[in-house]
């Protein structure tokens, strides 16, 4: 039996409130700035005056589609950085060999919420954008842009979706279904998650403080983050730039709550396990986790239980980044796997901002400050309502031996 | 010639289906003055899906989910286990999306204070995947796919992957889709829907010469997988599954390509057409869909002549998911070696049916093949 192929990343793309860019995202980690603010998309009584992650200037523009939604924007920019990052052209690969595997929970929602307005509020009808509402219309938008004619799908796990869809890619490749996968998440700010996390009383009146011993709750943030993930063998073959291995991939469900996670973070623990064991890894070998780290009463400490049954007395430097961005739904997961590739890249530690003590209930010393570090293997964690987990493990390149 | 390995062991399935016949209700009157026709289930029905003491907290399509999953494990000889052993994999384009209307329109009715935390939580798509891990204590991986017409069709391919990489001993495969009257509004504000009164006749000259378009439908219908082999009796064998998309948008579908694409399919599939002894065709009534599946069916009767032809999307209506539905009939015509009666065969004979291709498009240019064989 031939050894499994490994997927390794060899472009990526991203933009979030904390940037346009990958380096605009890295220098707002490395200086410390958040790039939460006020909401400015829509009105909104009661969530209009909370900290938001929104993307400032006009997504349309940058990603020159025309017609789409917000989230088509947002995906398709991505899609464009991640692909030149890439060094990919339409020779790199035959086209029935190219995915895309996209996680969306909202899509053009905006538009769904527009068209009830009128009908409710004018008594009138536009469907002209309602095509546009469906989730994964960004996902069909990537294929077309870049002739990717192989397998397609949208997965929609919560806010596990980015990291679920990530391991989707390796799943193709690993199958022989593709050879190169535009891989990872996207969401954008609308009424219903806004107002929907605000019902269930989630989210901070003044910006999300992951770990802090006063964190209010979250903060909800749009954007996507976009990976090329390809097998080495083909990455070598084309010369690429192999900027990690994507090295394990784990994902449970708690099967406890609709919304809470399982209190004791067993699903979570299973989930890094797994992708410990798909790498071949001990857990003694993680040099930084990109925790979760939503800054609500409940996740937090559920994710730092986690962290303690694997890791024990001695866990790896942890911090979350979520104040950078907010949390990004879908494009979460994905958007963070694009940060700890960074990190490993960089070998620098992200700072878990906004954190100025650690509640006491949380047995972890997360990273308070922007540090330099020694990172071979790196993990990010991802959790979503309906208990799912995702866990993405990412190994420095150099750091094994021939491609498979 | 040696027989084609095949993706997974089809051990158990089940349904739940519309009504037989289309339901009629006037149209919302600041939309249109007349009757829309649509499949659906009543709700009584849909009730007795789940269990009582948690249908306050379900949408519509979580009820059909679990219907559907629960006739399927009630035909399994080996359940699947509850724990990290069983894999849910859901495909639905619209998942609660009638809970997500509800939270919205509150908002705008009512105002922001309205908001119902319940309406958000179910609105969220893996809300159907997630209660059938709470319902069954399936604690495996857990995932959900929604992209239109290849939704089923992802979650299919993911169970049966699942269980090959040894991720799974079981994997749970359900497509569903609730329908709820804002997908009707945009259906027939696209001029998609019909308004006629009578059963689809999909590949009907008559009904297409007539112009009238498809009608909305619902249903779910469920699997259980387990790897290739390792059952003695399985049901049915999942040979392959083969779904792609266009490369433009709002694609002109031709009847050459989408032969093209069935024949890659069973190329893959290592499969001959002239050892397909039913070909189950999505084809929904609507008329230029339905021409280009009439092209389709003569162009693969040409190759391989006597070949049986049928279709089933009569017992459904169009929604996004009822290929799973159509892959239920095509579980069930090789399980018994016939074809269900409800199934409307088109063209040909059906005797010796080895193996079923079942195949869809959609206007989108979403399309896929299915193989399954004995």
């Amino acid at each position: 039996m031939s050894a499994r192929p490994r997927v390794v990343v060899t472009g990526m793309g991203i933009v979030s409130a904390a940037g346009w860019s990958l380096d605009e995202t890295w220098d707002a980690i490395a200086q410390g700035h958040s790039g939460l603010r006020a909401l400015s998309l829509f009105e909104s009584q009661r969530c209009g005056k909370l900290p938001v992650g929104e993307v400032t200037g006009d997504p349309a523009a940058r990603s020159g589609l025309s017609g789409g939604s917000r989230s088509d924007h947002l995906a398709v920019w991505a899609a464009r950085q991640a692909w030149g990052d890439a060094g990919l052209g339409a020779a790199s690969f035959a086209p029935d060999r190219g995915a895309v595997v996209l996680g969306a929970l909202t899509g053009g929602m905006l538009f769904t919420e527009e068209f009830l307005a009128r009908l409710h509020r004018e008594n009138r009808v536009d469907a002209s954008h309602l095509a546009d509402r469906a989730c994964c219309n960004s996902t069909d938008r990537i294929a077309e842009i870049f002739g990717l004619a192989g397998f397609r799908t949208t997965v929609s796990n919560a806010c596990a979706s980015g990291g679920a869809a990530l391991g989707l890619a390796c799943d193709l490749i690993e199958a022989g279904e593709a050879d190169v996968v535009l891989a990872g998440g996207v969401d954008s700010l609308n009424r219903i998650v806004l107002n929907g996390f605000n019902s269930l009383m989630l989210v901070s009146p003044d910006g999300c403080r992951p770990f802090d011993a006063e964190r209010k709750g979250m903060s909800v943030g749009e954007g996507a983050g976009i990976l090329v993930l390809e097998s080495e063998r083909h990455a070598l073959s084309r010369g690429a730039h192999v900027r990690a291995w994507l090295a394990g991939r784990g994902n449970t469900c708690d099967a406890h709550h609709v919304s809470a996670p399982q209190p004791e973070g067993r699903g979570l623990c299973e989930a890094m396990q797994i992708a410990l064991a798909d790498a071949g890894l001990a857990p003694a070998a993680v040099d930084y986790i990109n925790a979760h780290g939503t800054g609500t009463a409940d996740n937090d400490p559920v994710e730092a239980k986690a962290i303690r049954a694997l890791f024990g007395g001695t866990p790896p430097a942890v911090s979350s980044t979520k104040r950078f961005f907010g949390h990004t739904l879908a494009a979460a997961g994905a958007i963070e796997a694009i940060v700890t590739v960074l990190a490993l890249e960089r070998q620098a530690i992200p700072p878990n901002l906004g954190l100025r003590t650690v509640d006491p209930k949380i047995a972890l010393a997360p990273v308070m400050e922007y540090r330099q570090a020694k990172l071979e293997v790196v993990m990010s964690t991802s959790l979503g309502f309906g208990g799912n987990n995702s866990v993405v493990l990412f190994r420095r390149p150099g750091s094994w031996g021939e491609a498979t | 010639m040696k027989p084609a390995a095949h993706a997974a062991d089809i051990v158990a399935a089940g349904a739940v289906w519309p009504g037989p016949l289309p339901v009629t209700r006037p149209a919302p009157a600041a939309v249109a003055q007349e009757l829309w026709s649509a499949y659906r289930l009543d709700a009584a029905t849909v009730q007795s899906l789940s269990p009582p003491e948690r249908i306050k907290r379900m949408g519509r399509g979580q009820e059909m989910a679990i219907g559907a999953v629960k006739r399927a494990i009630d035909n399994c000889a080996e359940p699947p286990a509850r724990g990290g052993q069983t894999a849910v994999s859901v495909g639905t384009a619209w998942a609660e999306e009638g809970d997500e209307i509800v939270f919205l329109e509150n908002l705008i009715k009512l105002g922001e204070k309205a908001a119902k935390p319940a309406y958000f939580v179910n609105s969220v798509k893996n809300a159907l995947a997630s209660q059938l891990a709470l319902t069954f204590g399936f604690q495996g991986e857990n995932q959900t796919f929604a992209h239109d017409a290849l939704s089923f069709e992802s979650a299919l391919w993911q169970g049966a992957h699942l269980l090959r990489a040894s991720r799974a001993r079981h994997a749970v495969v359900c497509g569903v889709e609730a329908l709820v009257e804002f997908q009707e509004i945009h259906g027939h504000l696209l001029g998609r829907y019909g308004t006629d009164k009578t059963p689809l006749a999909p590949l009907s000259a008559e009904k297409r010469a007539a112009g009238q378009g498809t009608l909305p439908g619902e249903g779910a219908a469920a699997f259980v997988l387990a790897a290739p082999g390792t059952m003695t009796a399985p049901l049915a064998r999942l040979v392959s599954v083969r779904a792609r998309g266009p490369l433009q948008r709002s694609p002109v579908l031709a009847a050459s390509s989408e032969l093209a694409f069935i024949e890659q399919a069973l190329r893959d599939a290592s499969t001959r057409l002239d050892e397909i002894g039913l070909v189950l065709l999505g084809a929904n009534g609507a008329p230029d869909l339905d021409a280009i599946y009439a092209e389709v069916a003569h162009g693969l009767a040409a190759q391989t002549p006597g070949l049986a032809v049928g279709v089933y999307r009569h017992l459904t209506g169009d929604f996004a998911t009822a290929s799973a539905l159509g892959f239920e009939l095509a579980v069930r015509t090789v399980a018994a070696q016939a074809v269900p009666r409800e199934v409307r065969v088109v063209a040909g004979t059906p005797d010796s049916i080895h193996h079923v291709l079942l195949y869809h498009v959609t206007n989108a240019g979403h399309h896929s093949a299915i193989i399954v064989s004995v």
